[in-house]
């Protein structure tokens, strides 16, 4: 539990709003270089574990570890700090912030967001190196062609990508992704997927993935845990999780019946 | 002439306001209402420790871009917590008490109700000079905030008003970078305080109303928000339209009013029609 790169341990967490009671005993291990996803039905909690990993709400109980550290009172703008960065399902692109601009604003320890820092010939330099990272990135996903446009005019589907690229250009070793395929137009999916793998098996993030898209999960998942119903109702190996019955029906069933 | 240059020192000292509202309103999206705040506190320190203690007017300057900035940042800090509407009324709310302060507490010379008598160095002595000096201090301020708003701070500025949640997820802490650029704004307009109070000579609580603070308003809102030549062109242009209509022979009576409503028809048809301004780089739409 205490060596240096655990990835991210979420230990018997228990969530309810008021008197709303949403989940109960949610374990979850998510290892580096593994992508662990967890799917369940609408409403089901899926976002809320990721609103409380990153500090936005306080549990009921359990504990969150990183890298075997106990992650005590964290608020939002720490969790980058701690190794954790997470994306939203509903994007939250700087619509006015271009694609380009939308990375490197993630960049972390720029000296040139420092009023003294500005005028240092140091952060003129950095400033260079991160541009080129940030059009790397975008490469990656094809998207160079965008670097110049303002984020809120690009199609959805590219947003959510550069949304992505965003969190993974601070540098944090825990992705959380929060659908990152929902609503993307068909033909970028595999761009997604790409990019998904790439962060586990090449660069060895440990990704915890929230997904409705089963295709996509059969494709780059390694674990998979269901949520319903308050709990964890399955986990394991994905071939082993997506194989079993009662998960297809509860789950499968639901979603595409909807 | 000298009214020529009394306009262009005029201008000057708005420029560097409306610069300073467009770092924050424009290019951060906070809601500054009342920024007529800081200019009086600039002006006071200025004129109070010149005309009051004597103390140098360069230095007096000095003293209140550093004082404006450090009340700035202390007003500020209450206020972090709250946002969009709500953040607004509270900077009304400040120029408000700021006025209360001035009226109440502020200093004055015998007989007057606000403070005259500056003492100025040869910079500021005559009009021209005072012109020259006072669009120079422009021209630097015009330059410091292209610097702030063409580097890595002013992009992380325009990305907490376009989305703080999303800023803050990034690891970056919204609140500081909106201390930070309120606080220069604060300083900025601390300064152009004290160079009103030279253009004018004498400064009383009247000047800081919300009047003042409105018409900062009205100067980036026409030249456009997050662009630093808008805040530019909104106050010249502004500044030379009104002061056209006193050249159109109308009795003095109807300038007032006239004023009043072609300033008011004007702030609607952009609203309308162009709701950028002329060179605007934002809207608050989205
Ligand atoms: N801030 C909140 N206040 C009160 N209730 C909330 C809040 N956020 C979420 N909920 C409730 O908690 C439950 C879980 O919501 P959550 O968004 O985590 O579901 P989800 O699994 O992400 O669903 P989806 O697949 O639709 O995104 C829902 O019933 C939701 O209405
Ligand atoms: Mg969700």
């Amino acid at each position: 539990m205490t060596s240096a790169n655990n990835g991210l341990r979420i230990d018997g967490l228990a969530m309810n709003f008021g008197g709303v009671f949403v989940f109960d005993d949610v374990t979850i291990d998510i290892p580096p270089g593994k992508v662990t996803a967890c799917i369940g039905p609408n409403g089901a909690g899926k976002t809320t574990i990721i609103n409380i990993v990153c500090g936005v709400f306080a549990p009921r109980a359990g504990e969150i570890f990183v890298d075997g550290v106990k992650l005590a009172g964290v608020r939002p703008f720490d969790t980058v700090r701690h190794g954790l960065c997470r994306s939203f399902q509903d994007v939250r692109i700087f619509p006015f912030l271009t694609a380009l601009e939308n990375i490197l604003v993630a960049m972390p320890g720029q000296s040139g967001e420092n009023l003294l820092g500005l005028f240092t010939p140091g952060a003129r330099a950095q400033e260079r190196a991160n541009r080129e990272k940030a059009r790397l990135l975008l490469q990656t996903v094809a998207l160079e062609g965008a670097a110049g446009r303002p984020a809120g005019e690009l199609p959805f589907g590219q947003q959510k990508l550069v949304s992505l690229l965003r969190a993974v250009a601070t540098g944090a070793r825990v992705l959380l992704l929060d659908e990152p395929a929902a609503g993307v137009e068909i033909d970028l999916i595999p761009r997604v997927v790409d990019l998904i793998r790439a962060l586990a098996k090449a660069e060895g993030r440990a990704t915890f993935l929230v997904e409705h898209n089963i295709d996509l999960v059969r494709e780059v998942a390694d674990h998979v845990c269901v949520l319903q119903g308050g709990r964890i109702i399955a986990s394991g190996a994905a071939e082993h999780v997506l194989g079993d019955e009662t998960v297809i029906r509860e789950y499968l069933g639901r979603v595409y019946n909807a | 002439m000298e009214h020529l240059y009394y306009l262009g020192t005029l201008i000057s000292v708005w420029i560097i306001v409306a610069l300073a509202a467009n770092l924050v309103i424009g290019y951060t999206g906070m809601m500054a209402m009342g920024q007529a705040a800081y200019l009086g506190v600039g002006a006071y320190v200025a004129a109070g420790l010149n005309v009051l203690l004597g103390v140098n007017f360069h230095l007096a300057l000095l003293a209140a871009l550093l004082v404006s900035g450090a009340v700035a940042a202390a007003t500020l800090w209450p206020l972090l917590r709250i946002g969009g509407f709500y953040f607004a009324l509270a900077t009304l709310g400040l120029n408000f008490v700021f006025f209360d302060i001035f009226h109440n507490l502020g200093p004055r010379v015998e007989g007057s109700e606000g403070l005259h008598g500056l003492k100025l160095p040869d910079l500021f002595a005559g009009s021209g000079a005072r012109f020259a000096t006072t669009a120079a201090l422009a021209a630097l301020c015009f330059l410091a905030c292209r610097t702030i708003v063409g580097s890595p701070l002013g992009r992380a500025l325009r990305a907490v008003r376009d989305r703080p949640d999303a800023l803050a997820a990034l690891g970056k802490d919204p609140r500081r970078y909106q201390m930070l650029i309120w606080s220069v704004a604060g300083a900025l307009t601390g300064l152009a305080g004290g160079l009103y109070a030279a253009t004018l000579f004498y400064i009383d609580p009247t000047l800081f109303t919300l009047d003042a603070s409105i018409l900062v308003l009205v100067y980036i809102g026409v030249g456009g928000l997050a662009s630093t030549w808008g805040s530019v062109l909104g106050v010249v242009l502004l500044i030379v339209f009104n002061e056209s209509l006193r050249y159109l022979g109308l009795p003095s009576q109807y300038v007032g009013p006239l004023q009043q409503a072609l300033y008011g028809l004007l702030l609607i048809g952009l609203m309308i029609f162009r709701r950028r301004g002329l060179v605007g780089e934002y809207d608050f739409r989205e």
